[in-house]
């Protein structure tokens, strides 16, 4: 089921006020925000400019609507991007599902903020990817134009013990120059083995994996 | 010598250690940082036997001296048996075209 925006914005803060008294460090809120890890949202307050005394946070959380912080002014983050209020609740409730929406959007930062959001299976999808080698080890190697600094290479594979599927970004170094002339299964499996620090033919020798 | 996989942990064979290692006194060669699972050596025999040994460079890389065939063990993945050997221990990477850089995989 999903949930609603309020919902999530109340659970978010509660997450949040473990912190009662904060200095404001841009620096050191950045970091906090980036180990949440790519899928992690954070809605948080923007306390006061840098170099202001320490202040006190005081979240009021009316289950009703959304989150008010007293005294505070409300700013939303998704990835470490600040959005507005509404496009941050067209994206949390999925209102903008379209990669086209989403290109739409003025601020590069905001664009690869959502993308990030929306996940790379998703980003497989919207932006019809090109599957363009798959191996006998059920590696499969997709191409990705248009949408970052270089063509993006992305590697859909399954793990042999759970069965999950994972998507996982390939280092487009690591296969420079190899697309032309190297397909057959062996493009996806030298990307698998650069995932492992191996060559193709030290990932050829690996037989014994769970 | 064989390569192993479990998981995101790559075995890789070697054919010497590199010098100034340390060793290892958990027999735990990686954690999970999200789940909190383990890959982890099982000890069978007793610690005088010298079954296995891990060992660590100053920047953290593990290395394996296998003296028993020995299993690795973790919580979602099917137990494997390491032969005899010295060993490198890898971690799955990727590359983050957000960041436009290479990291671990965290799982």
């Amino acid at each position: 089921m999903r949930r609603k925006p309020q919902e999530l914005l109340i659970k978010m803060a509660k997450f949040n006020i473990k912190k009662e008294r904060i200095k404001y460090n841009p620096i050191r809120e950045r970091r906090t925000m980036s180990n949440l890890g790519t899928s992690a949202m954070f809605v948080g307050p923007i306390t006061t400019p840098p170099g202001a005394p320490i202040i006190t946070i005081q979240p009021k959380i009316d289950p009703e609507g959304p989150v008010k912080w007293k005294g505070e002014v409300e700013v939303y983050f998704l990835n470490n991007v600040i959005f507005n209020k509404y496009l941050w609740m067209a994206l949390v409730e999925k209102k903008i599902v379209s990669l086209k929406g989403i290109l739409r959007l003025g601020n590069i930062e905001q664009r690869m903020a959502a993308i990030r959001f929306m996940g790379i299976e998703w980003l497989l999808k919207e932006s019809k990817a090109e599957l363009i080698d798959k191996s006998e080890r059920g590696n499969e190697l997709y191409r990705i134009d248009k949408i970052f600094r270089q063509p993006a290479y992305f590697l859909k594979y399954k793990d042999i013990s759970t069965d999950r599927v994972y998507f996982s970004g390939v280092d487009p170094e690591a296969l420079k120059n190899e697309e032309k002339k190297n397909r057959n299964g062996e493009l996806a499996d030298k990307a698998m083995g650069w995932k492992f620090s191996w060559s193709l033919k030290e990932y050829n020798k690996l037989k014994i994996e769970s | 010598m064989n390569y192993y996989r479990q998981g995101d942990l790559a075995i890789t064979p070697i054919k010497r250690l590199p010098k100034g290692l340390k060793k290892v006194k958990s027999n735990v060669l990686a954690y999970g940082e999200a789940t909190g699972h383990k890959h982890r050596l099982l000890e069978i025999l007793p610690q005088t036997e010298n079954q296995f040994e891990i060992l660590e460079d100053d920047k953290g890389n593990k290395y394996l001296d296998i003296k028993h065939p020995t299993d690795l063990v973790h919580e979602e993945h099917k137990k494997l048996t390491i032969d005899r050997g010295l060993y490198f221990i890898k971690n799955e990477k990727e590359y983050n075209y957000f960041e436009e850089e290479t990291a671990r995989v965290i799982d």
